[in-house]
């Protein structure tokens, strides 16, 4: 029993890191949902402030509506970074799937990376720096499909 | 902006006294008053009523919270000169006040001596590592000394990050 018990250990414990690597891949693997409005989380002021930058990996996955659920945080180097990257996910939308469509169920991931640049030019140091936001959108949305939205409040779940 | 970084003893602070059980009121009216319109924005007031605070003042903790908020007062008033003046002032009396630290760092920021202005900042956090209102202050400083601009990516890619040329 206790030998039976212990091979049965031993073949979870060594199918776990294959699993893990097999999950690994499908969250990798983004979904073929095409997204129509990305919204941009807002800077954290206190972030801003304090010169922090980070990165953010938001998993979900995106119903026949083309509305993201199951929103979360797969991995995060600042936590002050992890709010405003849920709302701005739960705030964007995707193309809705034809009838007859079905999700395929694999998770949605995107990244965020929250980067401070120095402004170098003299006219644009003598601006102020919350003016500024650039955005730049890596990924599978075609030009001109994903449309950019600057998160507010209201987003706010 | 800058009122955002000005820090001002409260009422509070110039109430406290070693034996403040037997205390019933404000032992220095004046100068409670006076902080509390600092707060409220009423700053001419504020500077009237702090002013006559520190005629009343009572040991160093209250002469040195008198001061500074002097300093705050003067310097949201744009009176550079005088701000400083107190701010010097209540540092000579307590070296160990940071509020004093943190308001005189705003005046050197006002007079582009950014650098005076840091090692200020660096003082009051030593003092009070974790007050807000240095921080506040800190990032003022950087946005004047090293302005940056936030930028947000994206990354919608299917590969791994690792892939990244």
């Amino acid at each position: 029993m206790k030998a039976s018990a212990l091979l049965l250990f031993l073949l979870v414990g060594s199918s776990l890191p294959a699993e893990e690597a097999s999950l690994a891949r499908l969250i990798e693997e983004n979904s073929d949902r095409v997204p129509s409005t990305t919204v941009v989380p807002e800077y954290p002021e206190d972030a801003l402030r304090d010169r922090i930058e980070g990165e953010v990996q938001v998993c979900y996955h995106v119903d026949v509506k083309g509305q993201p659920y199951r929103v979360a945080v797969r991995t995060s180097t600042h936590r002050i970074f992890e709010k405003p990257s849920k709302r701005a996910v739960k705030a964007s939308l995707y193309v809705p799937l034809e009838p007859g469509q079905k999700t395929s169920g694999i998770k949605t991931c995107r990244t965020f990376r929250f980067q401070l640049q120095p402004l170098v030019d003299d006219n644009l140091a003598a601006r102020s720096v919350f003016d500024i936001n650039m955005t730049i959108v890596i990924g599978p949305t075609p030009p001109g499909t994903g449309v950019i939205a600057a998160a507010t409040d209201s987003t706010s779940s | 902006m800058l009122v955002a970084g000005v820090v001002i003893a409260t009422a509070s602070l110039a109430n406290e006294t070693p034996d403040s059980r037997t205390v019933m009121g404000p032992r220095n009216p004046q100068l409670a008053d006076g902080a509390t319109a600092l707060k409220a924005g009423k700053i001419e007031d504020g500077v009237r009523l702090t002013l006559l605070g520190l005629e009343k003042a009572q040991g160093q903790r209250e002469r040195t919270a008198a001061l500074a908020n002097l300093c705050a007062g003067y310097l949201l008033l744009g009176q550079l000169d005088e701000s400083l003046g107190y701010c010097d002032q209540a540092i000579a009396v307590n070296d160990r006040n940071w509020r004093a630290y943190n308001n005189r760092a705003l005046v050197y920021m006002e007079l582009d001596r950014y650098e005076d202005a840091e090692a200020d900042i660096i003082r009051g956090q030593e003092l009070a590592p974790s007050a807000k209102t240095l921080k506040v202050a800190k990032g003022m400083l950087l946005d004047e000394t090293q302005p940056v601009s936030p930028n947000i990516i994206i990354d919608d890619r299917r590969e791994p990050a690792e892939d990244e040329g």
